[in-house]
């Protein structure tokens, strides 16, 4: 009588165990080597809490803020998407599938026929042409304030065919956008760019609903603006407008035919004003995500655990360090009297002690560079910018061939960067260092407003850059930096060679041969030393103990579609 | 009564012109500009520029701008935030909630702590007490109140924690948060923002109920066998009032003004924090308005202080003029 | 921040000057403050002689120790412990007690210049001056100090961010409070008899002022100044302390706690001791202004 309860009790649990391994192998696919395979089944349900900062825009023509872009990018699907732990691949999103002429100039982009906007309408060639030339209009009304209030990102369109004479405000449509039909979107770019498919990854990018951006969403009897409530395509949907200052509710999209349906019923963005307050706020288990507060890092990497491979938190194994795809760099203005000089910017490099940077920053978790390009991204090479490490005697015969031997003779020099980013103590560090091998430096450090127009005014001699990349490509490295034509390029570096070879690299459709041509390239510019890199960014958050298998990308991204939750064993439910 | 009010109320005029007319000119010396911070280092196309500054009237001169500004103040309307693009009422009518309930917490501390410690100091003249209160509020009176917020930081947010073993501890940063009822946030904030002031108050009511102790009705109130209670509530405290809600009128003006440091300290989520912000994002609208509300709340402050004077000492009821009641 | 002292607006009667310091000799804590000061001066003067080199070097970093000399608790090499770049505490303490007393007091002389001038204007001539001077007080007293300091220091670049602008800044803002007690001290010995008598005799406005006025009017004014260094010390080390004082690598107190502030909970010494020094020093004033306005005042002499 009482064998048989015992034998479904037993295969129940063998079925279990048998489960959990399946699943539990099926998620190392993701991964990378070494990283354990989650020890349970994933869970469908629970709302996970993420802290922000406050963004101004949740809306997709104007994502340019982290803050923004992390809720806008659950909300809204672009034509592919950057692979969260792969950095060498686009996948697919909003597009099935993609493919351009030989050159890399024309783009035809295939949509999926099923795929809809959370409110049921069919996602359409024709709402990624609005979203787009929405983007690059100038006359673009921000529909929350109802002011004229064009997109800051319009740059990632600047070589869409067309594009220029929509800035200038002569035709309302980029020209080199076209709807073959409903689900084929052409474009035609003015030059080859073989990375397309990466710029159109951007969050930014995402296709629009024109109906509900020009006639507002209703809610509860009233019409909320798209850009408090958006309507998008992405894997969650607003639940109700954005509280100001206070929280963005998501809930799953049901309708979500992009990719696998996301386990979690629900994202709280919470919004915090500082840093500080979210970290004691996790620390007391209300947030499930977070970034740790300042002098913090080792403490939480002690009480939660370290994640396996940087980038994805499961139960234990809490606390993510992976490199973000950014780099901290000096920049020097070549067209300065005396930072005109190749020899002395080598030795500027060679004179800093980048170890002691990352040791007084971040409590020495983040890395010291060595290359202009991070770690994360497809073609970086250790060591490739030979002169982006510290060797004093090395710097002292740089400035002999410099003409300044122990510094005689050189006028004091200014480093500029901005107060009010934290970043005093690096460039005491580095000032020390210059003092060290007779280079005398003076900080000459405004606010970051009043700094930025020091930088495009060129006048300064040193200055403290950060480049976060918006696509995870080498290109994005080395065209927007060093290209004589770019406007990012603040130093004034021009090199006939580097432009010629930068506009023949997007021209290769074979990613190796692009590669290989982006690393010969970055070779030439390491050379002429036109910048100093620094450290490599670096992620400092943490996630809680009933978050498994979530991953926060390279690009400072969270990937809310494949993370669940397990009831946590403090029970920091109560309240 | 009436005439004095509205009298008073336009004299605000010249000040209010006066003081933005300062820095309006102050913004034109100043160096960098709202619209580049807005974009960051990935800076912005000339044609986008041109648009944002004739969205926000940036393209004309100065006295332009000025003239412009009045005009929509006039009306009341305070303007656009250039960073965010969202209203600058709005933008208050957020963070000065958080200021006001954070000055009336620190007022309350102020009265309660503050002129309780200074009766207790004159009533006891000369005791343990008397010393205790003279000693603490002149050391009180140096202490930095950025530096006393982080030592009570310390204190009652790590040291506290540590202790009990996380069982016992106040949050010292942000307004609000699941982890604790609303009320215990602004526990150490008040403290700090009243630390000095009420060190201040305890000096000022000790000094001057122990000063009117020696006047001639006292005395005779006294000789006449009222009870000592009865003598300090309705003849000492009555008329070392007037001393006592002036200092308070112009600390809680004091308060206002200098926010910036405690709510910087604390993360509070208020009026000087914001304008903090604006100075370092450029964002002129905010600064303006945020610096022409608190100059109006201490306006009205000023006032009903100097009102209620009239109601304190009736002596004081005709006076014409402001002067010497500061 | 600005605050009268509630008891300062007394008559005063000429008196010789040395009874006024031997009374302030015969106050304890005054000579206690006073000599506390005396050391501190003296230690910061000469800290160049001895400070480098029983310490280290206040300012110059070694990036090749920095990963094991920073944040080291007390020790006999490091008395008060090293900062998070490794500089020794107690030597950068010594060295910002320079940038605190000469800001206190430079920025108290700006103000005592213009508000002697604008007070005595006020108080000698009276009428149209005087109300067009307190108006102008009022505006100034109704500004919000720390926002204003903020906005124009802001316009400073860090470079040129020596004890100019910051002396200037807090010495401008801070004259109100002096030209009304002078003002009220001039009106009240210009009807005094003697000054009445001179006048009598034909003596010149100007001459009445320097001569018989001011020394006397400027009584009570001493001992405010007194105590105002010690308030623009603080307004020193708190825009210090948001990141607008004197440029690095001068050490001051208000940044060493900004600086510290990082390392509250690992290391709270960084934030005490630069405050411990900014609340010594600052009672040290205000004591000897209370001392002086009790030494100062006939009354309390007799």
């Amino acid at each position: 009588m009482h064998a048989k309860p015992r034998i479904v009790l037993a295969t129940l649990l063998v079925v279990a165990l048998i489960t959990t391994a399946l699943t539990g192998s099926g998620c190392v696919r993701t991964g990378q080597d070494g990283q354990q395979p989650p020890s349970n089944v994933p869970q469908k349900g629970g709302t996970m809490t993420f802290s922000i900062g406050n963004p101004n825009y949740i809306d997709p023509y104007n994502a340019f803020e982290s803050e923004g872009i992390q809720v806008e990018q659950v909300l809204f699907d672009s034509l592919t998407a950057f692979d969260p732990l792969n950095p060498d691949n686009v996948v697919p999103a909003a597009a099935e599938s993609w493919s351009s002429n030989p050159d890399g100039s024309v783009w035809t982009f295939k949509l999926r026929r099923d795929a809809q906007f959370s409110d049921g309408t069919t996602v359409t060639a024709s709402d990624f042409i609005y979203a787009w030339n929405r983007i690059a209009s100038p006359a673009t009304v921000n529909t929350s304030t109802r002011k004229r209030d064009p997109s800051l990102v319009y740059y990632h369109l600047s070589q869409v065919e067309g594009f220029a004479e929509v800035q200038s405000g002569d035709v309302p449509e980029m020209k080199g956008l076209k709807a073959i039909d409903d689900y084929t979107l052409e474009v035609t770019l003015s030059s080859p760019f073989a990375d397309f498919d990466y710029v159109v990854a951007h969050p930014a990018l995402a296709p629009v609903p024109k109906k509900y951006v020009q006639g507002g969403i209703p809610y509860k009897g009233r019409k909320v603006p798209f850009g408090d409530m958006p309507i998008g395509n992405g894997p969650f949907k607003m639940a109700e407008p954005w509280a100001p200052n206070r929280f963005i509710k998501v809930v799953r999209n049901e309708r979500y035919k992009n990719g696998p349906a996301p386990y979690l019923d629900g994202v709280d963005f919470l919004i915090f004003k500082d840093l500080e307050t979210a970290y004691r706020e996790f620390e007391a288990g209300n947030l499930d995500f977070t970034q740790i507060g300042a002098g913090k890092i080792k403490d939480a990497q002690t009480k939660y655990g370290t994640s396996d491979n940087g980038y994805t938190a499961n139960p234990g194994k809490q606390v993510v360090l992976g490199a973000l795809n950014s780099t901290v760099f000096l920049v020097f203005n070549v067209r300065d009297e005396s930072m005109s000089n190749p020899d002395l910017r080598r030795a500027v490099s060679l004179a800093i002690n980048r170890q002691a940077i990352a040791d007084v920053a971040f409590e020495g978790t983040t890395q010291p560079a060595d290359n202009i390009v991070s770690p994360g991204i497809a073609g970086y090479t250790r060591g490739q910018w030979v002169d982006s490490k510290y060797d004093k005697a090395g710097a002292q015969a740089a400035l002999v061939a410099a003409g300044y031997p122990n510094g005689q003779g050189l006028p004091t020099i200014k480093l500029s960067f901005n107060n009010d980013g934290g970043h005093e103590r690096m460039m005491q560090l580095i000032q020390a260092d210059l003092q060290a091998v007779g280079i005398k430096a003076e900080f000459d450090s405004t606010d970051s407003g009043a700094y930025l127009a020091q930088l495009d005014a060129r006048d300064f001699a040193i200055g403290r850059l950060e480049w976060p990349v918006d696509y995870p490509i080498m290109d994005n490295f080395l065209y927007p930096l060093f290209n004589s034509k770019s406007t990012q390029n603040k130093g004034g570096y021009r090199n006939p060679d580097v432009d010629e070879a930068l506009d023949d690299a997007r021209a290769m459709t074979d990613q190796q041969q692009r590669i290989r041509s982006y690393q010969e390239i970055n070779n030439t510019i390491q050379s002429d030393n036109p910048a100093a890199p620094l450290t490599f960014g670096r992620m400092h958050s943490v996630a809680s103990s009933r978050v498994n298998n979530f991953t926060y990308s390279a690009q400072g991204l969270g990937d809310f579609t494949q993370v669940w939750l397990t009831e946590s064993k403090e029970g920091s439910e109560e309240q | 009564m009436v005439g004095y009010i509205g009298r008073r109320l336009l004299q605000f005029i010249p000040v209010l012109l006066g003081v933005t007319l300062v820095l309006f000119f102050i913004t034109t010396i100043l160096p960098g500009d709202p619209l580049t911070l807005r974009t960051g280092q990935r800076g912005m196309s000339a044609v986008v520029r041109l648009q944002l500054e004739r969205e926000y009237g940036l393209d004309k001169p100065w006295y332009e701008q000025y003239a412009n500004y009045l005009g929509d103040l006039a009306r009341g309307d305070l303007g656009t935030s250039i960073r965010t693009g969202k209203p600058v009422a709005g933008i208050l009518a957020q963070t000065l909630p958080y200021t006001l309930r954070l000055a009336l917490a620190a007022l309350l501390v102020e009265i309660f702590v503050g002129i309780g410690a200074g009766i207790v100091g004159a009533v006891r003249h000369r005791s343990f007490w008397d010393v205790l209160v003279t000693l603490s509020s002149s050391l009180m009176a140096a202490v930095p109140i950025f530096w006393l917020g982080l030592l009570l930081q310390y204190f009652f947010g790590i040291w506290l924690k540590e202790w009990t073993g996380g069982r016992f501890y106040l949050p010292v940063s942000g307004a609000s948060g699941p982890q604790f009822p609303d009320i215990a946030y602004i526990i150490l904030p008040a403290i700090t923002m009243a630390a000095v002031s009420t060190a201040l108050a305890a000096r000022i009511t000790r000094n001057q109920l122990l000063e009117v102790a020696n006047e001639d009705y006292i005395r005779t109130a006294r000789a006449k066998g009222l009870s000592p209670n009865r003598v300090l509530w309705n003849h000492s405290m009555r008329n070392s009032l007037v001393p006592i809600v002036t200092f308070l009128g112009i600390d809680l003006s004091a308060m206002l003004s200098g926010a910036v440091l405690t709510e910087t300290v604390f993360n509070w989520p208020g009026i000087g924090f914001t304008v903090y912000q604006a100075i370092q994002g450029r964002d002129y609208p905010v600064i303006f308005g945020a610096v022409i509300v608190v100059l109006a709340l201490v306006m009205a402050v000023n006032l009903a202080v100097d009102v209620s004077y009239a109601f304190i000492d009736p002596r004081m009821r005709m006076g014409s003029d402001s002067e010497g009641l500061r | 921040m600005r605050r009268t002292d509630d008891t300062s607006q007394r008559l005063a009667i000429p008196h010789p000057w040395l009874s006024a310091w031997r009374r302030l000799l015969a106050n304890r804590p005054s000579v206690v403050a006073l000599v506390f000061l005396g050391l501190l001066l003296v230690l910061a003067i000469t800290a160049d002689m001895w400070a480098p080199s029983m310490l280290g070097d206040p300012d110059t970093i070694d990036t090749t120790t920095v990963a094991t000399q920073r944040l080291l608790p007390p020790s006999a090499t490091h008395p008060l412990g090293t900062d998070d770049v490794g500089l020794d505490v107690l030597a950068r303490l010594i060295y910002g007690a320079r940038v605190s007393l000469a800001v206190g007091i430079l920025a108290v002389a700006v103000s005592l210049a213009v508000g002697i001038v604008l007070g005595g204007a006020s108080g000698y001539f009276g009428g149209f001056a005087d109300a067009a001077i307190m108006r102008l007080a009022d505006v100034f007293l109704a500004l919000p100090f720390m926002l204003l300091a903020i906005l124009l220091l802001a316009v400073v670049p860090d470079h040129s961010r020596g004890l100019g602008p910051m002396v200037l800044t807090i010495g401008l803002l801070g004259w109100p409070p002096i030209a009304r007690v002078f003002r009220s001290s001039v009106m009240q010995v210009r009807e005094s008899d003697f000054v009445l008598a001179s006048r009598s005799f034909g003596a010149g406005p100007g001459r009445i002022m320097s001569e018989h006025i001011a020394p006397n009017a400027v009584v009570p004014v001493i001992s405010l100044a007194t105590m105002a260094v010690g308030g623009a010390i603080l307004a020193e080390s708190a825009l210090s302390f948001l990141g607008l004082g004197v440029a690095w690598p001068t050490p001051s107190w208000g940044r060493m706690i900004e600086e510290g502030w990082p390392f509250l909970s690992t290391a709270p010494g960084l934030v005490l001791w630069p405050g411990l020094a900014i609340m010594s020093t600052v009672l040290a004033f205000m004591v000897i202004g209370d001392g002086l306005r009790q030494a100062l005042d006939i009354r309390a002499g007799e």
